[in-house]
């Protein structure tokens, strides 16, 4: 009767110090991510870039997104996870801009469980001059397909080899012309996939975190997309 | 009637033509098998248990397993319901709309209807679902559900018309298309600056 099982005590506290432990690796395991992939953190790719930081923390690592202390914690109710990241500059004479947000909210009642989440990141261009919009795409991607965003209609660039690898929409024949020309530039993304946007006023590199085109892959040549990116809106927009 | 549209749609047979004011197909969308979901096993359940029903109860002279077999193929029909209509599903997404195909007939509407489209993933003990939410001008929604792409659909419907903008295709007469000014170019006349 007065003799407790040692285990009454020796299991909770071997729980407690087994949760202790994964919560520690867990962040330890972030922190060398985040010193490892220190080439994605804002501050240095602004710099890679040579653009200024407008908006957001130097230290959030675009990559290794868990390594931030609110992704990390996740949302709560009436307590969103928000992390925007805003770079701009003209390394390339063509003003060119790195935008990044992250938000998930989340609200929860006696049955549900609701998560919105928006997620955007792209490198975009600015041309001096409107042009048509369009849409580019790798027609085979790691991770899937890439899910178009414009209403356009396909067209021929004039360029078979462009035209088996990346899928063009737009109005304008005009603009797949320019695109099947500009095109031999992005190979440089085959492993990422490619996904540029014109929306008639700015060329965008846009990227996902988990689908194609892979954020840290295509990041990787960030300097390389930069001028890309000037060198198609020089084309597009004079 | 209605039955024969249902078994037209099935087999795919297009009830009307291409809505030419609509403008050019952009993206074309099926429904998928899997959006039934467990839907479908309790439809075979209930197939097999209605079969086999029938054919004991016909061998055997039982009456009571036949109306028994009768009652589980009338609950495997009402099973197949939902993820018979989720699967033999095609949205068409167009310039200027959109056309959404089912057995029972098909809706078309114009872009300037659409106020809103948000992807939806439903998550619960049955399973996930993913559904795509439209939004109308006039306060009434329509929830597409268990179709390919849900992403890219979700993408192309929420996404402004390009603004002033015609293609050649759509303007019709041989004559030459005025210059936009909005955009500063004819339709389907754009030029790279410099050349």
């Amino acid at each position: 009767m007065n003799q407790i099982p040692i285990q009454v005590f020796l299991f909770p506290v071997l729980g407690i110090v087994a949760v202790a432990y994964m919560l520690w690796s867990r962040k330890r395991t972030g922190q060398a991510h985040d010193q490892q992939f220190s080439s994605y953190r804002a501050g240095e790719l602004a710099q890679r870039l040579g653009l200024q930081l407008i908006a957001g923390d130097p230290n959030f690592n675009l990559f290794i997104r868990y390594a931030n202390v609110d992704v990390q914690r996740g949302p709560s109710d009436g307590k969103p996870v928000h992390i925007e990241i805003r770079m701009q500059g003209a390394p390339n004479g063509v003003p060119l801009e790195l935008v990044y947000l992250y938000r998930v909210e989340r609200e929860s009642d006696f049955t549900t469980v609701t998560w919105r989440t928006w997620f955007d990141c792209r490198m975009s261009a600015q041309a001096a001059r409107p042009f048509p919009p369009f849409e580019l795409i790798s027609r085979s991607a790691p991770l899937g397909p890439i899910a178009q965003t414009q209403p356009l209609p396909p067209q021929p660039t004039g360029n078979p080899s462009v035209d088996a690898s990346y899928l063009v929409t737009t109005a304008e024949p005009g603009v797949a012309q320019v695109l099947g020309q500009a095109a031999a530039g992005l190979a440089t993304f085959a492993n990422s996939g490619v996904h540029l946007v014109g929306d008639g006023q700015k060329v965008s590199f846009v990227m996902k975190q988990d689908k194609a085109p892979l954020l840290a892959n295509a990041l990787y040549y960030a300097e390389d997309m930069s001028q890309q990116l000037a060198e198609l809106a020089r084309r597009l927009g004079g | 009637m209605i039955f024969a549209r249902l078994v037209l749609a099935a087999a795919g047979v297009s009830l009307q033509g291409a809505p030419m004011e609509l403008g050019q197909r952009v993206s074309s969308h099926r429904g998928t098998f899997g959006a039934g979901g467990w839907l479908w096993y309790l439809a075979i359940i209930f197939l097999l248990s209605g079969v086999v029903g029938l054919v004991k109860g016909a061998a055997a002279g039982d009456s009571d397993k036949m109306l028994t077999g009768v009652l589980a193929l009338g609950a495997s029909v009402v099973m197949a319901i939902v993820p018979m209509l989720r699967w033999r599903q095609t949205v068409d997404v167009f310039e200027r709309g959109f056309v959404w195909k089912r057995l029972y007939g098909e809706r078309q509407v114009g872009r300037a209807e659409i106020r809103n489209a948000t992807m939806i993933t439903h998550h619960s003990r049955q399973g996930t679902r993913v559904e795509v939410k439209i939004e109308l001008q006039n306060g009434k929604s329509c929830s597409i559900v268990g179709v390919e792409q849900p992403e890219q659909l979700t993408n192309l419907l929420r996404a402004a018309p390009p603004s002033g903008y015609q293609t050649a295709a759509n303007l019709g007469a041989a004559a030459p298309a005025p210059v936009n000014p909005q955009t500063g170019w004819a339709p389907g006349g754009w030029k790279p600056p410099g050349s």
